[in-house]
């Protein structure tokens, strides 16, 4: 007889309980093993055997997984989408946790033990202790250019990176200044060329001497990457077309906040736009603040 | 005056008799040298194995870089190997899209080259892809085209750019103007000849073409079932043939 | 005077492999000694290897038995048998060639195919082309063809370009293998006092004169090739 379907609580027996973290403990084993390597090799692509997840790949395979793996029961987590604590795939990884983990959760930076973003770093400085988990599409900065992963792997091995550079060259000849905006390429500890994930340019400085422990996670790529607390982080550029991350003209249209990183968002049927910060967290403390 | 490279008893068997064997020369700088021998005699394989594309099975080739150290390329580790390749080497391959990076920009093409040594101004790598752009005889209007965009003798021409900007002391051709008219060949070759006198380059070339060694090499070795039947200066070759195939291959060139 | 060549015991025999083998000796144990400043005609009947023995002496041909000794920087190479890199430096700086035909090098405009020689000397560029203009205009080849590849060239003009290509480098040995054949008189007289010139300054040149009037104008010895041994034998 097959058993009648009934959906997972907390209160039911045994046989329905997830293991804590969602993965089994052999996998969590898998990825802590190529997190240690991976801290120890800063910004070195470390394979790992990505699992099937509960979510389809490109909604953050790779970062939930590296969630699962290292997450504790007095953690407390934070999630976000693109800055905002608020969007489905930020609001659905938060309650999944802490659903198989049973830790508590929170919106507000400074709380978190740990923070699983995709597409951005907190305004809030992070602080030592503090753990970020990016979801990462391409962990491959010179896949465009190179399709080969094997040419891609003796390039990393050789640290030849003059093809990185290539790109860059193509932008200002293209628009007479780098383009790349997001997922701007970044040498890790003066040795590996490393994709920072699609985060905006505007984040990359954030990464240079983080206090906090970064890891990166590709799950339909299957591939891990850290950069450590206090690593040297720099981001790629010509001698005579320097990085330069993105300014604004405008400050937040709720917080007034100079210093953000800013959307652009339609307010209304009458197509006002109107530049509002990327962080929630942030732009809600601001406001706080201000009152 | 020393070789540049000196091969001795070069062997790469890929154990169904095809292969190269026996391969004994020296060339020395500045010196253009040509393969000839029809297809499967050996001379691309030839050609890979002494670029250290492909692994040598026996034998001996030593280097000589630019500050007279001499490099033993059969047990060259990669990253040495591919070091060399980029600063003291070029290789030219037949079709372009092999040697070119058809989706970037002609200019990116040939300054990837000085960025992988390291340079990291926009400006002069620029300017630098333009002065060679111009030494190939494509105007800088072009710069920023990509190759997808360019006729074959001009992607060709860029392929040299591309190789030469680093101004290696030794570049590799494989039938280089293979694919090309005759009239765009003549421009090819005329091209070489004058860059390689001029920055006394040496080139080892692998063609079919009679024609193309009697205008640009020095000396010719030809090739026949993977070993060298024939080697000397090349008017010495195609005018007084000593080897039976030799002579096969010298009669068979259509007089113009 | 100073020997500058000394080829002992030349012997050549070509074999047609796709004649099933068939040998055909045409030069057999020819000796020749050449001085500087002298001139050295070569003659005999057609086929006797006049030819034969100039592009020997060039190492164009490759000769079976004997030496080719050449006078170069103060030593003796044989052509017969030096490695080919030291056979390119004796054709650079001791030994110069005129053939009768021009090869034609596409889109090179004939003062730089005049002046090549000298740049290979370590001339630098403008002083070469002067002197290559200097030979262009006394070999008169109309200035307007100057800037211009020689392949649309008339028969004459372009072995005057090649005479002036074989002689603007003033190098000790000449070889001339029918320089005047394609010339008018009054070229043939600029070619003729060419040659006396070098012989002035002490070259020892060594040539094929067809026309007798050239040949009793410079040579200061004739050497009549031997004919080898008529028998040809399949081997």
């Amino acid at each position: 007889m097959t058993e009648p379907f009934s959906p997972p609580s907390a209160n039911l027996d045994d046989r329905w309980r997830y293991n804590f973290g969602f993965l089994d403990e052999n996998t969590k084993r898998m990825l802590r093993r190529a997190l240690l390597k991976a801290v120890a090799v800063p910004g070195y692509q470390v394979p790992f055997g990505s699992r099937e997840m509960p979510l389809p790949y490109g909604w953050g395979t790779g970062g939930i997984q590296l969630t699962a793996a290292v997450i504790g029961h007095e953690d407390v987590l934070k999630v976000i989408d693109q800055g905002a604590d608020d969007t489905t795939n930020a609001v659905n990884i938060r309650r999944f946790f802490a659903r198989v983990a049973g830790v508590a959760t929170t919106t507000v930076t400074r709380d978190a033990t740990l923070i699983q973003t995709r597409h951005r770093i907190p305004e809030t400085p992070l602080a030592e202790g503090q753990i970020m988990v990016f979801q990462v599409p391409e962990p491959e900065p010179l896949r465009t250019l190179e399709a080969s992963e094997v040419e891609t792997r003796k390039l990393h091995a050789h640290q030849e990176y003059g093809l990185m550079h290539v790109k860059l060259y193509e932008d200002i000849a293209r628009y007479g200044h780098i383009a790349t905006s997001y997922d701007y390429p970044v040498m890790v500890n003066r040795r590996y060329l490393a994709s920072p994930s699609p985060i905006p340019k505007f984040d990359n400085p954030k990464l240079h001497r983080s206090p906090a422990l970064m890891l990166f996670g590709a799950g339909r790529e299957k591939r891990l990457y850290a950069i450590p607390p206090y690593t040297e982080v720099e981001s790629l550029a010509f001698e005579d077309h320097p990085f330069e991350a993105q300014h604004w003209s405008q400050a937040c249209a709720l917080c007034g906040s100079s210093d953000s990183y800013l959307d652009e968002i339609i307010a209304d049927d009458a197509g006002v736009r109107q530049f509002v910060c990327s962080d929630t967290d942030h732009c809600r403390q601001q406001r706080e603040a201000a009152q | 005056m020393t070789p540049i490279l000196s091969v001795q008893g070069l062997r790469k068997d890929y154990g169904n008799g095809q292969g190269c064997f026996d391969i004994d020369f020296e060339l020395f700088a500045g010196e253009v040298l040509c393969i000839v021998g029809e297809s499967g005699s050996g001379k691309s394989t030839l050609l890979a194995t002494l670029a250290g594309k492909l692994a040598a099975d026996d034998g001996s080739v030593v280097f000589r870089d630019k500050n007279e150290r001499a490099h033993e390329l059969t047990r060259l580790a990669e990253a040495e190997r591919r070091r060399l390749a980029r600063s003291e080497w070029g290789y030219v391959t037949q079709h372009a899209r092999d040697g070119l990076r058809m989706n970037v920009s002609a200019g990116a093409n040939v300054s990837e080259r000085l960025m992988a040594l390291g340079e990291r101004h926009y400006g002069r790598l620029r300017a630098a892809a333009a002065d060679w752009l111009e030494k190939v005889e494509i105007g800088a209007d072009r710069l920023d085209d990509k190759p997808c965009a360019f006729s074959g003798g001009m992607q060709q021409r860029l392929q040299i750019a591309r190789n030469l900007v680093t101004r290696p002391r030794l570049v590799f051709m494989d039938e280089p103007t293979g694919g090309l008219d005759v009239s765009v060949q003549a421009r090819f070759l005329d091209l070489t000849r004058r860059l390689v006198h001029d920055n006394r380059i040496a080139v080892i070339m692998v063609t079919h073409d009679l024609g193309v060694a009697r205008l640009l090499a020095q000396r010719t070795l030809v090739m026949q079932g993977g070993r060298v039947v024939e080697a000397g200066l090349t008017d010495q070759i195609l005018d007084d043939p000593q080897h039976p195939y030799t002579q096969l291959l010298v009669s068979s060139i259509l007089q113009a | 005077m100073t020997r500058l060549i000394d080829a002992q015991s030349v012997c050549k025999t070509f074999v047609l492999h796709q004649q099933d083998g068939l040998a055909l000796p045409v030069l057999d144990d020819v000796s020749l000694t050449v001085d500087a400043g002298e001139c050295v005609a070569l003659t005999g009947p057609s086929g006797a290897g006049k030819s034969t023995l100039l592009k020997a002496l060039y190492a164009n041909y490759l000769t079976g038995r004997g030496r080719v000794l050449i006078r170069h920087r103060d030593r003796w190479v044989d052509m017969a048998a030096a490695p080919p890199h030291e056979v390119a430096d004796v054709r650079r700086h001791t030994l110069g060639y005129v053939s009768q035909f021009l090869r034609v090098i596409p889109r090179v405009p004939a003062l730089d195919i005049v002046a090549e020689p000298l740049l290979e000397w370590g001339c630098p560029q403008a002083e070469a082309r002067d002197e290559a203009a200097a030979w262009l205009a006394r070999l008169n080849i109309a200035p307007r063809l100057w800037r211009l590849p020689p392949a649309t060239f008339s028969g004459g003009e372009q072995q005057r370009v090649n005479i002036a290509r074989g002689m603007i480098a003033p190098r000790p040995i000449l070889l001339l293998d029918e320089p005047t054949a394609s010339l008018d008189t009054g070229n043939r007289d600029v070619v003729v006092a060419l040659m006396r010139e070098a012989l002035q300054r002490g070259a020892a040149l060594v040539g094929i004169f067809h026309d007798e009037a050239t040949r009793d104008a410079i040579a200061t010895r004739v050497f009549d090739v031997p004919l080898a041994r008529a028998t040809e034998q399949a081997a």
